[in-house]
C-alpha cells in the first residue's frame, strides 16, 4: 500500500494492520445490510397507515422524516458502542503487546502518538458514518428532510464520534489492560448518553417538574441531546406520521426553547412550569432574588416582592400571542451582570444560546481534556527541575 | 570489595555513557542505589547480576524511559530526565520484553520506525535493506513480524534500534531466550556493530556470554556495583587465579592445576605432555566470570 509521504507514521502503520485482509470490507457489506434492513422496516411502519390509495405529500415527507432519523439514532447508538471498542485497545493494547516502550522511546512526540491513534480508530467509523449517507438518500426521495439537515446531523454525529474517542484514548492510557479501558470507556459513554438524562430525572423530581437552567447543563453533554437539536422539529402538519426516536429529546428542548423566550422578560421561574401542553401554572414561592433583578425599562411586568411570579396567565393565552406583546430584551450585558453575580438562578444567558452551541463546548472541552490527559500519561519521563 | 575495581582512566571526551550516584526507589526498595558507570566510548559494556539487580532499571534510566529518584546520568552527552528527546536521537533501546505487531510486515516494520524516527523517506529503502542485511533477515523482508522465530524477532528488535543510526547502543538481556545457535549469531552481530564505532551496553544474567564479548564488565547486585573494569582486570585482581583441571587417558585421574593465565595454562599442559603423558582434555573448573561472580556475591544473594 503506497501512502503518502506526510502521513501520520502511527496512523498509517494502524490503516495498514487494520485494513489488511477482507474483514474491514465484510463488515461494512454486514453494516449496510443491517441499515437497508433498518430502512425497510421504518419505511413499512411509517407509511403502513397510508398504504390504501395515494398517499399524500404530507405523509410522504413524514416517512422520509422517520426514516432519516432512526437512521442518524441507529447510527448514533452504533457510535457509542463502536467508538469505545474500537479505540479502548489503542495504547493498552500496546501496553499488553509489550510495543509500548519501543513507541514511546521514539522521536514520535505523545499528541502525536494520540492523533495518530485518534485517526486510525475513527477512520472506520467515518467509512461506516459516510456509507450510511446513500441511505439517508432515500429520505431525500420522500421528501421531509433538507439537505441542510443532513449535513449537521452527519457533523453533529462526527463530533460525538470524535469526542467518545477522546475519552477512550484517555481510558486506554490510563488502565493497563484493553478489558478495564473497554469496560471504563463503555461506562463513562453510557453516563454520558443515559446517566445524565436519570441525572436530569432526579433533579426534576427534586424540583417538583420545575426545569432549572443549570439541570438542563447536564444534557449539554448528552450525545442524543446534542444531535436532537440539530434535526428538524416535526411541524405539526407531520404529528401524525413523521414519528421519530428523537422526539422526546426534542420535546425537552422545546421546553428549553419556551424558557429561553420568557427569560426575555426576565423572569426565570414564570415560564418553567408551562411546558407545550401547558398543564397549569405551578405554584412555587417567589424566590428573593427575583426582587434584586432591576427591571429594564420595558413594558415587561415589574415584579414586587409581594407578586407571585407566575403572574401572567399564559397557559391560558396561546404561545405566539405572548410573544408578541413581549419586547425583545433590551439590554443584554446587564443581563449578563446579573447573572455572573449569582442573581438569576437560572442562568438566563446560558438559555439564549443555542443547545447545540452549548454541546459543542462541553464536547470540545471532553476532547481537549481527554487528550492533553492522555498525553501526560504517555509522555516519559516526568521532567525534573532539580 | 573497591580494591578489586580495576576501573580504566579515560578522559572525558571518550566517555560515552557516565553515571554519577544514580539513585532508583520503588518505595523503600532500592533496584538502583547509588551507581557509579563510566563507559568509554566504542566499547561494549557488559553489565552482570541476578534478576532483580537493577539491570532493567538502570537501563531505563539511561534509555530516557525512567527519571532517577537521585543522582545524575549522561548519554552521548546529554542527562536523559533533562534532555530526553536529544538522548532518544542517539540511543537505541533494545528491552528485556520484545513485543510485536500483528498484521504487519517486516519491511513495514521497520518502515514505520523509520518515519517515527524521521528518517527522510528517500533514505528508507535503502537503509532498510542494509539493516535486513546486517541482522540477516533480507530473505523476511515481506514476512509478517508475528511469524518470525523468537531469534529473528530478536535481531528484528535489533535492527528496529538502529534504524536512526544512535551511537550508544542498549541492550537488555539480548540472549535470553535464545538457542545456542542464535546466541552465536547474537554474539558476532554485536562484534560487528562494535567494529562499526558503536559504544555497546548489554546487560545478562548469563555470565559466559558476556564475558567473550565485552571489553568492560561491571557486576551488579540489589543495586549496588560490586566490581567492574575488563574481564582480565577482574580475572587477575582475584588472588587465587584460575583452577584448571586435567584429565589423562586411561583412567579417572584428574589433575588439578591453579594459574594465572593462558601462558601458565599452556605451560601446564605442555609440561604434562613432555613428561610422556596422555593428556586427553584441559578444562577450566569454572567458566570465568560465572565462577569470580559466585565469588563476589557471595552472602550478599539472599
Ligand atoms: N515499577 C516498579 N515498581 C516496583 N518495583 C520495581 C519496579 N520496577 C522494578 N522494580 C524492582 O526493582 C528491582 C530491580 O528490577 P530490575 O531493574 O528489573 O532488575 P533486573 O533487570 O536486574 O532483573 C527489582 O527488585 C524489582 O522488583
Ligand atoms: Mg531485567
Amino acid at each position: 500500500m503506497k501512502l503518502p509521504r506526510t502521513l501520520n507514521p502511527v496512523f498509517a502503520r494502524e490503516l495498514r494492520q487494520r485494513m489488511r485482509g477482507p474483514r474491514a470490507a465484510i463488515i461494512l457489506i454486514l453494516y449496510l445490510l443491517v441499515l437497508v434492513f433498518i430502512v425497510q422496516i421504518v419505511y413499512f411502519a411509517a407509511s403502513g397507515g397510508a398504504n390504501r390509495g395515494a398517499p399524500s405529500i404530507e405523509t410522504l415527507a413524514g416517512v422520509g422524516r422517520s426514516v432519516f432519523h432512526t437512521l442518524v439514532f441507529f447510527v448514533l447508538g452504533l457510535v457509542c458502542f463502536i467508538v469505545p471498542g474500537v479505540t479502548a485497545s489503542a495504547v493498552a493494547g500496546e501496553r499488553e503487546r509489550q510495543t509500548l516502550v519501543p513507541l514511546q522511546i521514539t522521536l514520535l512526540r505523545p499528541w502525536s502518538i494520540l492523533v495518530g491513534k485518534l485517526m486510525a480508530s475513527l477512520a472506520f467509523v467515518v467509512l461506516l458514518i459516510v456509507a450510511t449517507l446513500p441511505l439517508a438518500a432515500v429520505s431525500f426521495l420522500l421528501g421531509g428532510v433538507e439537505p441542510i439537515e443532513v449535513i449537521r446531523a452527519t457533523a453533529m454525529v462526527l463530533v460525538v464520534a470524535v469526542t467518545l474517542a477522546c475519552v477512550s484514548l484517555w481510558c486506554s492510557t490510563f488502565f493497563k489492560r484493553t478489558q478495564g479501558a473497554t469496560v471504563v470507556a463503555l461506562a463513562l459513554v453510557f453516563l454520558l448518553c443515559v446517566g445524565t438524562f436519570i441525572a436530569f430525572g432526579a433533579q426534576m423530581i427534586l424540583q417538583r417538574g420545575q426545569v432549572q437552567g443549570r439541570s438542563q447543563l447536564l444534557l449539554v453533554a448528552n450525545p442524543f441531546m446534542a444531535v436532537a437539536d440539530v434535526l428538524d422539529r416535526r411541524d405539526e402538519q407531520l404529528s401524525a406520521s413523521g414519528a421519530s426516536p428523537f422526539t422526546p429529546m426534542q420535546l425537552l428542548l422545546e421546553q428549553r426553547r419556551e424558557r429561553q423566550r420568557d427569560s426575555s422578560t426576565w423572569s426565570t421561574d414564570s415560564g418553567s412550569g408551562s411546558g407545550p401542553g401547558g398543564s397549569g401554572p405551578v405554584v412555587v414561592p417567589p424566590r428573593p432574588t427575583a426582587t434584586v433583578v432591576v427591571a429594564p425599562t420595558t413594558s415587561g411586568p415589574p415584579q414586587p416582592d409581594a407578586v407571585p411570579q407566575p403572574a401572567v396567565p399564559q397557559p391560558a393565552v396561546p404561545e405566539t400571542v405572548i410573544r408578541d406583546v413581549r419586547p425583545a430584551p433590551s439590554n443584554p450585558i446587564l443581563a449578563d451582570r446579573t447573572a455572573a453575580a449569582g442573581f438569576e438562578p437560572g442562568v438566563p444567558w446560558l438559555s439564549r444560546v443555542p443547545f447545540w452551541v452549548l454541546s459543542l463546548l462541553a464536547f470540545t472541552v471532553l476532547s481537549v481534556g481527554s487528550l492533553a490527559l492522555a498525553a501526560r500519561r504517555l509522555a516519559l519521563p516526568k521532567p525534573t527541575f532539580s | 570489595m573497591s580494591d578489586l575495581l580495576a576501573e580504566a582512566v579515560v578522559d572525558d571526551q571518550s566517555i560515552a555513557v557516565r553515571t554519577e550516584g544514580l539513585t532508583k526507589t520503588y518505595g523503600a526498595l532500592h533496584a538502583v542505589a547509588g551507581l557509579d558507570l563510566s563507559i568509554p566510548r566504542g566499547s561494549t559494556f557488559g553489565l552482570i547480576g541476578p534478576n532483580g539487580a537493577g539491570k532493567s532499571t538502570t537501563f531505563a534510566i539511561l534509555a530516557s524511559l525512567l527519571t532517577p529518584t537521585a543522582g545524575r546520568a549522561e548519554v552521548a552527552g546529554f542527562d536523559p530526565s533533562i534532555d530526553p528527546v536529544e538522548v532518544r536521537r542517539r540511543v537505541g533501546y533494545m528491552p528485556d520484553v520484545m513485543g510485536v505487531y500483528d498484521n504487519l510486515r517486516v519491511q513495514e516494520y521497520l518502515e514505520f520506525f523509520a518515519a517515527a524516527y524521521a528518517v527522510p523517506r528517500a533514505r528508507w529503502s535503502e537503509l532498510i535493506g542494509n539493516l535486513l542485511e546486517l541482522v540477516d533477515l533480507t530473505v523476511k523482508r515481506d514476512s509478517m513480524v508475528d511469524s518470525l522465530s523468537r531469534g529473528m524477532k530478536q535481531r528484528l528488535s535489533l535492527a528496529r534500534a538502529l534504524v536512526h543510526d544512535p551511537e550508544v547502543l542498549i541492550l537488555d538481556e539480548p540472549a535470553s531466550g535464545l538457542d545456542p545457535r542464535a546466541r552465536v549469531e547474537l554474539r558476532e552481530l554485536l562484534l560487528e556493530l562494535r567494529k562499526m564505532g558503536k559504544t555497546i551496553i548489554v546487560s545478562s544474567h548469563i555470565l559466559a556470554e558476556l564475558e567473550e564479548m565485552c571489553t568492560h564488565v561491571a557486576i551488579l547486585e540489589a543495586g549496588r556495583l560490586l566490581a567492574s573494569g575488563s574481564p582480565r582486570d577482574i580475572r587477575s585482581a582475584l588472588p587465587t587465579g584460575r583452577r584448571i583441571v586435567v584429565k589423562l587417558a586411561g583412567g579417572e585421574e584428574q589433575v588439578h592445576v591453579v594459574a594465572d593465565d593462558e601462558e601458565q595454562v599452556a605451560l601446564v599442559r605442555r609440561l604434562l605432555v613432555d613428561e610422556g603423558l596422555r593428556v586427553l582434555q584441559v578444562v577450566e573448573a569454572d567458566s570465568g566470570l560465572e565462577d569470580l561472580f559466585m565469588r563476589i556475591t557471595k552472602g550478599v544473594v539472599q
